[in-house]
């Protein structure tokens, strides 16, 4: 079934968003000291880099290429969070932005009639996404020594809200693509 | 913290991929980082290198290279 406006412009954002992340854990796992962190983030970059490619590939096996999009939801989150000054807050970032992204693929996949190469592509996608919460979960508990685990509770905590706001703000147009997608009007 | 300002501007300069003579302690850091994320580059090899931490909160307070300096000193 060929891609209609409303799904090529979501695949492509999602293209986009995991070229961000790529490229934000590429950059990071550059200057992480070694260490457990150094090794899963390293993994963590080369997932989104793999997901990039798989979104690419499926966009065009469904025949469209894909949507040159600027901005990625990553993107929006600097003007509201602030910027992540130390590595356990860049990981309380990332936390809450996996759960959206877990979140945002589950709804996808349960969408009705959808083509088996997305569906495919999404399934690919989620098992190396339960890892990145898995990894993330268990970097910050070994920092609990040396940030306190009181502080790192209120900095997800804090992320969290943000993110909500992240999400009311910007994700409007990405919204009615889902309605649209959702009531069957592929 | 016992480190000299001239060792920061080094670490500042390496980081950026600049030269020293780029920048003096009146500088404002938006003249310098290009994007947001070379700041968080910037934020934790400073404080890999250091040995100190800094919060959200702390860097924005800081405008200038003298603020930066400040920071790491005091901590």
């Amino acid at each position: 079934m060929p891609l209609n406006d409303n799904h090529h412009y979501i695949l492509s954002y999602y293209r986009t968003s995991e070229i961000s992340g790529a490229l934000f854990f590429g950059r990071l796992a550059k200057i992480i000291p070694p260490g457990p962190i150094q090794v899963d983030m390293t993994k963590h970059f080369a997932d989104e880099a793999a997901h990039a490619y798989y979104w690419t590939e499926a966009i065009q096996r469904l025949g469209r290429d894909p949507l040159k999009l600027r901005d990625s939801y990553q993107d929006q989150y600097n003007d509201v969070i602030g910027i992540p000054t130390n590595v356990m807050e860049v990981l309380a970032i990332t936390q809450v932005f996996e759960r959206r992204v877990i979140n945002a693929y589950a709804r996808h996949e349960r969408m009705p009639n959808l083509d088996p190469v997305v569906k495919e592509t999404i399934k690919r996608i989620m098992d190396d996404e339960k890892w990145h919460i898995e990894w993330i979960k268990n970097a910050l508990k070994s920092l609990e020594p040396e940030y306190g685990k009181d502080h790192i509770d209120e900095t997800i905590k804090k992320y969290s809200l943000a993110d909500k706001e992240v999400y009311s703000k910007t994700m409007q147009e990405l919204e009615e693509r889902y309605d649209y997608l959702i009531k069957g009007k592929m | 913290m016992n480190v000299k300002s001239e060792e920061i501007k080094n670490k500042i300069a390496e980081v950026l991929n600049i030269s020293i003579e780029r920048f003096n302690d009146e500088t404002a850091l938006k003249d310098l980082v290009s994007d947001s994320f070379l700041l968080v580059e910037m934020a934790i090899e400073l404080q890999e290198d250091f040995q100190v931490r800094f919060s959200q909160e702390d860097l924005k307070e800081i405008d200038t290279i003298r603020d930066l300096i400040s920071l790491i000193k005091k901590k």
